[in-house]
């Protein structure tokens, strides 16, 4: 080793020694000279220790009373039952398409598809038919069913296990089978709200009037205009539209109407097999629809529509 | 470990962390703070520790480790890797002289400062205990500046000299 490497070999050493007493003397203004021991300092020291194992444990947010915990809890719990139920209702179909004719589009919350035949209709699905000569034919679990003619568009929908059928546009054509108690089928069209229990009848609506017919079963209905409310039989039917004063069911002839086949388009509906709207008694309607622009007639195989 | 062995361990050691950790940086408060987490780095690893080896030279590690990174944060440069191991070098004799004979570095510094007289203490007072700089003590003593530094530098050589006596050569009786 050479002269100067030894110097700088010194020199080092020495500045580590400085160094080293420079922190001891620190120490010693810092900590005092009497004690080899600072109480406060290894308090502190302790202090620290026992806050950083309480962090590891604890979650460093405000902590919450227990009534607001329960508050969270409550909160949490809803929120999760809630999200389940919802997620269930919407896995849920509520019919069927059984028949499609030209091209028809279903629109859900996943998305928009072309419908076919056995294809499932969600709640909150939107059906229409998109050229004058495609239909569709809905049907419920329960046998109801609706048809859906050419250039049409329903949103299907159940709410606590009423059907509810909202007419966007164009028509329908529908068969409810008897409804649970208590939770009629709705189909709402523009200016009209048609509660069914669970019946037979035909509704036909226009921008002049609404005229009901029931094929079988008795039938309330009620008009907007002043409340008053009258039973139809069937076979009979009412007409309510503005300035009419006369509000009570006269009787009608299928034959005068039906004469058999089926024909769509104008909101007429035709009732192929006579004997098939005798089926449901006891049932009730109630519909608005005085001046409404729409028909609704629910039957056998007829017929609710309500038109733009 | 319990808690309070582990307090026992802290009011052994906790002195010659501080002035290793003062060694390295001039503020009183970043070494309390770096030797508080060294020594609560320490306790979260403790079963990393091997029992066979010494305690202060660990924790000692670790306040260099936590030195580093302190000066890292700070975008500072620390002081180079020969002068950290040479100061490891000082404090590991000074821990083979307590392990050997029990007598703390403290009290062979008070011991020392008590051999130092005249202007070398007077320097030693007013520099340390009085916090004076270099300039204000030049002014005072009517030398220059760079004279108080080197003055500063024999009085550590002599004390480091007379704690070395203490503790290695000439235990204390």
């Amino acid at each position: 080793m050479k002269v100067n490497d030894m110097n700088a070999k010194a020199h080092e050493e020495i500045r580590g020694d400085k160094m080293a007493i420079d922190g001891l003397l620190r120490e010693v203004v810092r900590g005092g000279l009497a004690e080899t021991v600072d109480h406060e300092f290894v308090r502190r020291v302790m202090n620290g220790i026992d806050a950083d194992a309480k962090k590891g444990r604890l979650i460093r947010y405000p902590r919450m009373s227990i009534y607001w915990r329960r508050v969270v809890a409550a909160a949490a719990i809803v929120s999760i039952t809630v999200g389940v139920l919802y997620g269930v209702y919407c896995a849920q179909a509520i019919a069927f398409i059984t028949s499609v004719t030209g091209e028809v589009r279903v629109r859900s919350m996943s998305g928009e598809t072309l419908a076919k035949p056995g294809m499932r209709v969600f709640p909150c699905s939107e059906i229409s038919t998109m050229d004058s000569q495609g239909s569709a034919v809905i049907e419920w679990k329960d046998g109801s069913c609706v048809r859906l003619p050419g250039r049409s568009r329903i949103v299907m929908n159940r709410e606590a296990g009423q059907k509810r059928i909202e007419v966007a546009a164009g028509y329908i054509e529908a068969e409810f089978k008897k409804q649970p108690a208590g939770k009629p089928a709705l189909v709402v069209g523009k200016h009209v709200v048609a509660e069914i229990v669970g019946t037979q009848i035909r509704m036909d609506s226009n921008q002049a009037e609404s005229k009901l017919s029931v094929i079988s079963g008795t039938v309330r209905i009620s008009r907007d205009r002043d409340g008053q409310t009258v039973f139809v039989k069937d076979r009979y039917e009412v007409l309510v539209k503005p300035g009419l004063e006369e509000f009570k069911p006269r009787r009608f002839y299928w034959a005068d109407r039906y004469s058999g086949g089926s024909q769509s388009g104008s909101g007429v509906a035709v009732i192929d097999n006579m004997e098939s709207y005798k089926q449901s008694v006891n049932s009730r309607f109630k519909g608005s629809g005085g001046g409404a622009n729409g028909q609704a007639a629910i039957n056998g195989y007829v017929i609710g529509a309500v038109k733009d | 470990m319990s808690d309070r062995s582990y307090e026992i361990l802290v009011c052994e050691h906790h002195r010659r962390a501080l002035a290793y950790a003062l060694s390295l940086v001039r503020s009183a408060h970043d070494a309390e703070d770096l030797v508080q987490e060294a020594f609560v780095t320490a306790y979260r690893n403790l079963d990393k520790f091997d029992e066979a080896k010494d305690f202060g030279a660990w924790l000692r590690g670790i306040v260099r480790n936590k030195y580093l990174e302190l000066l890292r944060k700070r975008c500072e440069l620390p002081v180079s890797q020969e002068l950290l191991d040479d100061l490891d070098a000082v404090h590991l004799k000074w821990d083979n002289a307590f392990l050997d004979r029990g007598f703390h570095p403290i009290e062979a510094l008070q011991h020392c400062l008590n051999l130092l007289q005249g202007p070398a203490r007077l320097v030693v007072d007013l520099f340390y205990f009085d916090g004076i700089g270099c300039d204000d003590i030049a002014d005072r003593l009517k030398v220059k500046t760079d004279a108080v530094w080197k003055r500063l530098e024999r009085i550590r050589v002599i004390l480091f000299e007379c704690i070395n006596k203490q503790m290695i050569e000439e235990p204390a009786s």
